[in-house]
């Protein structure tokens, strides 16, 4: 027993290694691959989903969009047996199927590649690679054969990465991270794809990578879900879409070539939405400067200066360096050189962010869930936050005045739903992040505003509530540091764009630059 | 995800959901055992919940702002044993505030520890009760040290004001000054955020390392209390003194409502698991059980109303939220 | 091949990916602090006293490290479940007890009695924690209390359970039975910690149990029944206390409800000092035996010195706290580097 199912996945992934590495399964194209009908998902009284329909091709690639909230996942995690629905039926090449887990929906080859890492921190690449096998084999492992080295490293292949087999992943970096992420998926022999927001922590190349990767099984049958909030994106890989409101498909299944881009983003808001130029506020004088400042000794050194009223894009791929400047210009890096100053004052020891908060620098950090939000607690006790101190009467905090001022201030950010008693956990991502501008708007005296990658994960409608409140911001006098990779949010917000490459800031462009610019900028003349 | 919250009246839903576990058991035990409701009983249920009361305050601040306390066991007897070394030499007051110090020292040592070398306080404070508790032995020379004026030292857990054990109003009047510490100090309110989310707390530029050492030095403050009182009541240095402590404190904040993984939490929580285990203690002892059989009630009852109160909100957190 | 590689993004700079390898296998070898310290304690204590380093006290030390080993071990294999087990002391006092009236009433085969006992006592745990969701303090604390009471229910009076009969003959004749010199208890110490070995490098639940401790979320995306592998640590960990009361009751020859108090603190310091990380993930079999024969070689030492025997208490409180130390230097190392 044990020697024979220890040989079953081992068998499957070596026959691989000799054959072409996905076989098409007597699949031919447009095939229905998966068609799901009517599939509702109830959590308590709320409908997450009510009568979704999703029809996949093999060899096709269908996008499925939608704002946060819209149901998205929670399809998704239907469709890989994460989660079971309520009601509705999947079938699978035309048979019914019901999935009891994950492991369920892989051995009948729909694989997931997830958004939130589902890596071991603690294992090697290898082991990770074949985490799937490991967690459906039984008996003695042979995670170290000389057949999953050479499979393990084809897979890494596949996506162009480059890192040592028997290293642990927890010294990857985030991109890093993600493609290994998806190389496991990739490695699969699998007869359907699913990838939520494979792209979010990738670079422009490292992007196209994927695409081309992707590109290439579905030409040899596979069929592919990919879900994103990336319009661009979305034109450049998908031959099919869906879009979900509110648990219902709006659009289902149409042709791309047929569909329009404003067709799609008004399918999701619900609402038609304009994409265009801003007007910027007038710049002032000088606010915020860092100067000399570098990670590590050896490093290389990095000035800038953030004007008041003024907008700086900054740009880099990821591992760049982007999201340390930013974290720099927060005062939320302890570097053992550079200085901070505000209005020439300089601010405290670099890495004190108490100190920089009373300086009047606000900071919304890149990953909301990790670095932002106070999970188990209200909005109104996540926007207070920053600002205890002056909340106080006699010593002892004031409920009331919390209340009245930060209410205020989560209205000014449009809060939806309204309700500064709810748990944060309960908002959607857009709102989420919403809460984290109104806490660090609200800090007492502020002057400038470090915002990395404001918009990531946010849906149409909030993304628009969010770039309209930095613009007046802006108009209000701070000075606003943007670091984002999303380069139409960076070229129609910022004054300027700093290109950071290497941890050095290599260019500079100004107003209106188009999105190109900026990405060949980035890329530093490399493609 | 969306979730609608269940709303109801809005003083109701504040209450933790143990309370109501608290009244059944309360009213449950009262109807079958005659001898439960007598005044009399009654004052010693308390006065035996106060010294778990006050070591659970304690561990209620460590618990909200993200760390444990392991070592409060030991640190209590490590206040027994300077107290009654100190009180051959030093009039009583002087030595109880030495006891008290001695409390408050390693209270400091593990917030040092914890808040500026960021070790991990279940490590720190398991640590410390070997350190503490292998210190506080060779102190007192192996054996339990004598207190000349026993009756003396009696006074502050013997001694009783309208009718009402002095430790019973200690551990109420604490009580009154952790709600205000929790719910009204920035402070306070800092250790709920610590202990949300420690990245968040700092991105927000909550002073970290300050606010958690004063954790632990605040919480051996409250421990301080349990510790006097006890080395009162057993007017003896004891090196083995009350080992298993810091397991009740943890018991009894978890039958309470006070979860064990951060950033929430209240005084009145800790109130009530107290006085659900000391009630439960009380009628095991009233029903004539043999004494060990408390021992294994007490641990089916800890589990089962931690389970009881828990089912709500583990469906909640249990799902993968999103993909 | 399909190789669409042209430019692979991490070879950009090669240097730094060696020097974070080179970190991360420093990480990794955490574990080796506990032969360091073994041997340090060793060298300083026969350098001190001539009487230490004799193949007598050597055989002494290796004959009394068994129980908390195997009870460490147990410990161990929890704690790499992000979990810990604070009943092991009572659960095998009570294994104790029972095995010593059952092998009283019905001969050598009442030794079965004991893995029995600890078997249950983890699988209540393990389903506890695991599919019930009681933090690991509160379950293992239930048990605590409950196998506790139970051993004083089970003894009568409350009183040791003196084993006698052929039963204990053999007993004391294995625990006095040496192979080449190394106790049979030593050699039965040693056996176990190389099953675990085995079943933590070379099967897949092994590979199942890092999964499970390094990421539980990861686990369950990638189809790892995280419940099951968390019942069956647990499960693990108490067969071990379970063995542990065996090897009790050949050293004492009684089933005493009282044995134990402390012994899960201990327990935790041998896995914590052994090189295992309470955030899970990380455990080495083989550094907990030598953290363990530290721990043993200083108590042992420090009886030859007559400092008072609560010294050891301290020494293993600083080791704990030095470990963790370790842990954070090696932490910051790590992503600096």
């Amino acid at each position: 027993m044990t020697s024979a199912s220890s040989v079953g996945p081992d068998a499957r992934l070596t026959g691989t290694t000799v054959g072409p590495p996905h076989r098409p399964h007597a699949l031919t194209r447009d095939d229905v691959l998966l068609e799901a009908r009517a599939i509702v998902k109830e959590y308590g009284s709320t409908r997450a989903l009510q009568g979704a329909d999703l029809i996949l091709r093999a060899g096709r690639i269908h996008a499925l969009m939608g704002e946060n909230g819209a149901g998205k996942s929670t399809l998704v995690q239907i469709l890989v047996g994460a989660a079971a629905p309520t009601s509705g039926t999947i079938a699978l090449q035309r048979s019914p199927v019901t999935f009891g887990g994950v492991s369920d929906a892989i051995a009948a080859g729909v694989v997931p590649i997830y958004q939130q890492s589902s890596l071991f921190p603690n294992l090697t690449v290898l082991e990770n690679l074949f985490a799937f096998e490991t967690a459906a084999s039984h008996g003695v492992a042979g995670h170290q054969s000389v057949q999953r080295r050479r499979l393990a490293q084809q897979m890494l292949n596949r996506i162009g990465l480059a890192v040592p087999l028997d290293q642990p992943v927890a010294s990857l970096s985030l991109g890093e991270k993600q493609l290994l992420e998806i190389a496991r998926g990739l490695g699969r022999d699998c007869k359907l794809l699913v990838l939520d927001e494979p792209t979010a922590a990738l670079s422009q190349a490292d992007t196209n990578r994927l695409f081309a990767a992707l590109r290439q099984l579905a030409s040899a049958g596979v069929g592919i879900l990919y879900i994103s909030h990336k319009t661009d994106e979305i034109a450049q890989i998908a031959d099919e879409i869906t879009v979900l409101r509110d648990g219902v498909c709006v659009i289902s299944g149409a042709p791309l070539k047929s569909t329009s881009m404003q067709a799609i983003v008004s399918a999701m808001v619900g609402h038609a939405f304009n994409v265009g130029e801003k007007n910027l506020p007038a710049v002032g004088s000088s606010v915020l400067t860092l100067v000399g400042a570098s990670r590590r000794t050896g490093d290389p050194e990095v000035s800038i200066t953030v004007h008041a009223c003024e907008i700086l894009g900054i740009a880099g791929l990821a591992g760049s360096g982007a999201e340390e400047i930013g974290a720099m210009l927060a005062g939320a890096l302890a570097c053992p050189h550079g200085a901070l100053t505000v209005n020439g004052r300089p601010v405290g020891r670099m890495g004190d962010r108490a100190a920089a908060v009373a300086a009047g620098i606000g900071y919304v950090p890149a990953d909301r869930s990790a670095d932002g939000l106070f999970p188990g607690h209200d909005a109104l006790r996540n926007a207070s936050a920053s600002i205890l101190d002056h909340l106080t009467k006699f010593g002892l905090l004031s409920r009331s005045a919390e209340s009245i001022r930060l209410t205020a201030a989560l209205t000014d950010v449009s809060l939806l739903p309204n309700q500064p008693r709810r748990l944060i956990e309960e908002f959607s991502g857009g709102n989420q992040q919403k809460v984290l501008l109104a806490r660090n708007l609200a800090v007492v005296d502020i002057k400038a505003l470090v915002l990395v990658e404001p918009t990531r994960g946010v849906d149409v409608g909030a993304r628009d509530i969010i770039h309209n409140r930095i613009l007046k911001a802006a108009a209000e006098g701070l000075a606003i540091a943007l670091i984002s990779t999303d380069l139409e949010e960076l070229t129609s917000l910022s004054h300027r764009i700093a290109i950071v490459r290497d941890h050095r800031l290599t260019a500079e462009l100004p107003r209106l630059s188009s999105p190109a610019d900026v990405a060949s900028a980035m890329l530093g003349g490399r493609q | 995800m969306k979730m609608e919250r269940s709303s109801g009246s809005h003083s109701l839903r504040r209450l933790p959901v143990s309370i109501w576990g608290l009244v059944v058991i309360v009213v449950l035990v009262a109807l079958f055992l005659p001898g439960f409701a007598r005044i009399g009983n009654l004052t010693n249920v308390l006065r035996v919940g106060a010294i778990l009361a006050l070591a659970s305050y304690g561990q209620t601040i460590v618990l909200i702002c993200g760390g444990i306390d392991f070592s409060i066991g030991s640190s209590v007897a490590l206040c027994s044993v300077v107290t009654a070394l100190a009180v051959q030499q030093l009039p009583l007051g002087l030595a109880l505030t030495v006891g008290f110090a001695s409390i408050i020292i390693v209270g400091a040592i593990n917030g040092l520890l914890i808040a500026y070398l960021k070790l991990s306080p279940f490590l720190v404070t398991l640590g410390m009760l070997l350190l503490v508790h292998g210190f506080a032995a060779i102190v007192a020379g192996g054996l339990p040290v004598e207190v000349p004026d026993r009756e003396g030292i009696h006074t502050l857990s013997g001694g009783v004001f309208l009718g009402i054990p002095y430790p019973v109003i200690i551990a109420g009047l604490a009580a009154g000054a952790l709600h205000l510490l929790l719910e009204r100090t920035t402070l306070g309110r800092s250790w709920f955020l610590i202990g949300s989310s420690l990245p968040a707390a700092q991105a927000t530029g909550i002073r970290l390392r300050r606010n958690t050492f004063l954790a632990y030095v605040l919480a051996a403050v409250f421990v301080g209390g349990a510790g006097l009182i006890l080395t009162s009541r057993v007017a003896a240095g004891e090196p083995n003194l009350y080992p298993t402590l810091p397991f009740e404190t943890m018991a009894a904040c978890a039958v309470g409502g006070i979860p064990l993984t951060g950033g929430r939490g209240s005084a009145l929580n800790a109130v009530i698991g107290v006085i659900v285990i000391a009630v439960l203690n009380n009628a095991i002892v009233l029903l004539n059980f043999p004494a060990y059989a408390q021992l294994a009630l007490l641990g089916i009852i800890m589990v089962g109303a931690v389970i009881a109160q828990g089912v709500p909100s583990w469906t909640r957190s249990s799902r993968i939220r999103s993909l | 091949m399909d190789t669409i590689i042209s430019d692979p993004v991490a070879l950009r700079t090669p240097s730094a990916i060696r020097l974070r390898l080179r970190f991360a296998a420093l990480a990794q070898m955490r574990y080796a602090v506990g032969i360091v310290a073994a041997l340090i304690a060793a060298a300083a204590f026969s350098a001190t006293f001539p009487d230490f380093g004799t193949f007598e006290n050597a055989a002494n030390i290796l004959s009394l490290f068994g129980p908390l080993a195997v009870l460490s071990v147990g410990q161990m294999i929890v704690v790499l479940v992000r979990g810990f087990d604070l009943s092991v002391g009572a659960v095998f006092a009570l294994a104790t007890v029972i095995t010593a009236e059952a092998m009283n009433a019905a001969g050598l085969v009442g030794l079965a009695a004991a893995p029995v006992v600890g078997v249950a006592f983890g699988l209540l745990n393990g389903v506890l924690v695991s599919y019930f969701r009681v933090q690991p303090v509160i379950a293992t604390l239930g048990s605590l209390l409950l196998a506790r009471g139970a051993a004083l229910l089970a003894a009568p009076n409350g009183q040791a359970v003196i084993l006698s009969g052929d039963a204990q003959t053999v007993l004391l004749n294995l625990q006095l039975a040496n192979i080449a010199g190394v106790p049979v208890t030593a050699v039965f110490t040693l056996i176990v910690f190389l099953v675990v070995a085995f079943v933590l490098y070379a099967t897949s639940f092994g590979r199942r149990l890092f999964m499970v401790g390094g990421d539980p979320r990861s686990a369950a995306l990638v189809g790892v029944r995280v419940h099951a592998v968390t019942v069956v640590a647990y499960t693990l960990c108490g067969f071990c206390a379970g063995l542990t009361a065996i090897l009790i009751l050949m050293r004492t020859g009684l089933g005493l409800p009282t044995e134990g108090v402390g012994m899960e603190v201990q327990s935790l310091a041998g896995a914590v000092i052994g090189g295992s990380q309470l955030s899970g993930g990380y455990a080495n079999p083989f550094g907990v035996l030598f953290a363990v024969l530290f721990i043993q070689t200083t108590q042992s030492g420090l009886n030859f010195s007559g400092i008072s025997p609560y010294a050891a208490e301290m020494v293993m409180g600083c080791s704990i706290l030095l470990a963790g130390l370790l842990d954070r230097v090696s932490q910051r190392i790590f992503r600096t580097a």
